[in-house]
């Protein structure tokens, strides 16, 4: 006879903002935890490696989601500008 | 009533061994994730997704929930586990206690999941966010050992 067993349903991380979206360091904090993980029971040395790897991780990535936004942003006026809606360029902008 | 736990339905179990679900990224099909206030009263005997309860539309969010993007069912070990991508909705009021996993595209909408969110999360204006847990064979959202 076999047993197949579902395991239990974790729960789910919930993250919410409120007047616009996730801070920067909470979106990087939720990208790395996607590339990285180690299990609590792994050997010391590789817990120390993978701390090391995942504090070069958040720097990089933190890095590319502000220029994300930047940019984002960047075309985000030039689209307000060009549909003569200047003051919304101008809020942006302040951003 | 109120959340009161996760839970793995009953049918969703008999539906595995029916073959009724298919979480391929390829050829598989579409599942989402709906949104409850504290009314809902989810348990393992939960067959399929219900309006009831259901948080209104905001933002992003519509009636029925968003589309969750899956992640090709594999291995750990002897595990079997498949995952989702983490799922936000954008620009949103909503303030809720859990949601519901089904399969939008089998006949019926059967349910997968009820996830308690352990409490009231709330947005306004903003962004609501479900992140899953790490998939691996001791903590993806749905395992089979």
């Amino acid at each position: 006879m076999f047993e197949i067993k579902t395991g239990d349903i974790i729960s789910p991380l919930v993250k919410t903002s409120n007047y616009g979206g996730l801070p920067l360091e909470e979106l990087t904090e939720l990208c790395v935890n996607r590339i990285i993980g180690v299990s609590e029971t792994a050997p010391p040395e590789i817990r120390e490696q993978a701390k090391y790897f995942r504090e070069a991780l958040e720097r990089t990535i933190s890095e590319y989601l502000s220029r994300a936004a930047q940019s984002e942003r960047a075309s985000c006026i030039q689209v307000c500008v060009q549909g003569g809606e200047v003051e919304a360029a101008n809020l942006l902008r302040r951003i | 009533m109120a959340f009161t736990g996760n839970f793995m339905p009953t049918s969703f179990k008999v539906q595995i061994l029916q073959g009724v679900h298919n979480f391929s990224t390829g050829s598989g099909q579409t599942f989402k994730l709906a949104l409850y206030n504290n009314s809902a009263s989810f348990t393992a005997a939960t067959t399929a997704y219900t309006t009831t309860n259901e948080v209104a539309a905001s933002g992003s969010y519509v009636a029925g929930g968003g589309t969750l993007t899956k992640v090709t069912p594999t291995s750990s070990g002897t595990t079997a586990l498949t995952d989702f991508a983490d799922l936000s909705f954008t620009t949103a009021t909503i303030t809720a206690f859990g949601a519901l996993i089904y399969n939008d595209t089998a006949t019926g909408n059967p349910a997968v999941a009820v996830l308690d969110f352990g409490g009231s999360k709330a947005s306004t204006a903003g962004t609501f966010t479900i992140v899953f847990p790490a998939a691996t064979a001791t903590g993806a959202i749905i395992r089979i050992a």
